[in-house]
């Protein structure tokens, strides 16, 4: 099994400049606007996050569980071990480094953790600075840039709080990470790779 | 000072946890090994509710989940858990069967040795007959009625995962009532069976998943 999700994970490779172009908000018209959007999901210090995560790559399924923690103004600590307990992965997630406590040997390469550790980063900021935005609608889109990644910032008026984060530009996204959908009226949290096929599904066990 | 004192500290606590923890003589350990290996034998199945924690140093409580779990001797195995999700993984005739919420996964694990090795692992640790010096380092202690042994993997198939294996075995009985899993950070899973029933009846179609 994890073999196979290694071969998945190599050809990887062959698809990773890919990047696919974002229907549904606006390419151009945007004004300046330099603010800092702030995402609250995990920026409260001390808060424990517990998800079942799903994990899909190349058709392949993995699942566990993932806990995050903000451990302090710079540090997220990120787990997912598996339905047994055992640890796969433990990050710990600074804006613009990441320390990998322990890794599953079989996972153990670099350029797969630099993936989860650039989608941890992004997943977990508190603060995304934003230089440009457009009303649509019901929400605020933002373009902005964290730690050096073009991003997009996605506000939901109504509910208040930033629903979606997009790593790359409205014509260029590459992944993107998500806060506010539902799934048969559980919430569920999630990131979409569009330059390869992985995705991971998260579902709160904890009260979000 | 303060150097005393720690010392002094470091004193009582070594001394409490002896007190709690004693190791085995070898006579000890020579009759405890006998009487699980020769009612460890005698078991063909087994079924359990059990209680797995999962400790990460980082956080503030242990990670609950609960389920049941069931063995038939030599390699048919079903975890079941129902809380907080519904999860199961079945190992039956070389292949593991997974259960997620519906969702269903199937992995021929054929010949493959690492998981042969981690089957046996799984199966050994729950019947308790773990006492191969091959393939663990093994130290045995008392703790009032408690018997525990501790095994550290020699091979680094498994040692890269579980630095140490505990078993613990209430007086009486030959089957653990308790397996704490130690990774090599220290962080640790603890799994606690309760209502454990031996050599019951169980039909091939209970390890369907």
């Amino acid at each position: 099994m994890i073999r196979v999700l290694i071969i998945s994970i190599f050809s990887l490779l062959a698809f990773s400049c890919k990047s696919i172009k974002i229907d549904d908000i606006p390419k151009d018209n945007y004004v300046s606007n330099e603010a800092v959007v702030k995402n609250t999901y995990f920026a409260t210090i001390g808060e424990e996050h517990i998800f079942r995560a799903n994990i899909t790559v190349f058709k392949n399924e993995l699942s566990g569980l993932l806990v995050v923690k903000r451990i302090d103004d710079q540090l997220h600590r990120v787990v997912l071990t598996s339905d047994f307990g055992n640890t796969l992965f433990d990050f710990s997630i600074y804006k613009d480094k990441y320390v990998a406590n322990y890794v599953m040997s079989d996972i153990n390469k670099k350029f797969i953790l630099n993936i989860l550790a650039k989608d941890f980063q992004l997943f977990t900021a508190a603060h995304l600075p934003v230089s440009k935005k457009i009303a649509d609608g019901q929400q605020v889109v933002y373009l902005g840039s964290y730690n050096k990644l073009k991003t997009v910032v996605i506000w939901d008026t109504p509910l208040e709080r930033v629903s979606r984060l997009i790593y790359g530009t409205p014509n260029k996204a590459k992944a993107s990470y998500n806060y506010t959908k539902s799934e048969e009226g559980k919430p569920i949290l999630s990131i979409e790779h569009y330059n390869f096929p992985m995705s991971i599904k998260l579902t709160p066990m904890t009260d979000e | 000072m303060k150097k005393i004192l720690s010392a002094l500290l470091m004193l009582v606590v070594t001394t409490i946890s002896l007190a709690q923890e004693k190791a085995m003589t070898q006579s000890e350990i020579t009759s405890f090994k006998k009487e699980v290996i020769s009612k460890t034998k005698e078991i063909t199945s087994l079924s359990t509710d059990f209680t797995q924690y999962k400790h990460m140093s980082f956080m503030s409580k242990d990670i609950e989940s609960k389920g049941e779990m069931l063995l038939q001797v030599p390699n048919k195995l079903l975890w079941k858990y129902s809380t907080p999700f519904e999860y199961s993984i079945a190992f039956k005739d070389n292949k593991i069967s997974i259960n997620d919420q519906g969702k269903k996964n199937k992995v021929d694990i054929g010949n493959n040795k690492k998981f042969a090795k981690i089957n046996n692992l799984i199966v050994g640790s729950i019947s308790g007959n773990m006492f191969d010096e091959k393939e663990f380092k093994i130290s045995y202690f008392k703790n009032g009625k408690r018997s525990i042994a501790k095994l550290i993997p020699q091979s680094k198939d498994i040692s890269q995962y579980i630095s140490q294996i505990e078993l613990y075995f209430d007086e009486g009985q030959s089957t653990v009532s308790e397996v704490k899993l130690v990774e090599p950070s220290a962080d640790y899973t603890r799994i606690v069976f309760k209502n454990k029933k031996t050599n019951i009846k169980l039909n091939d179609s209970s390890f369907n998943n």
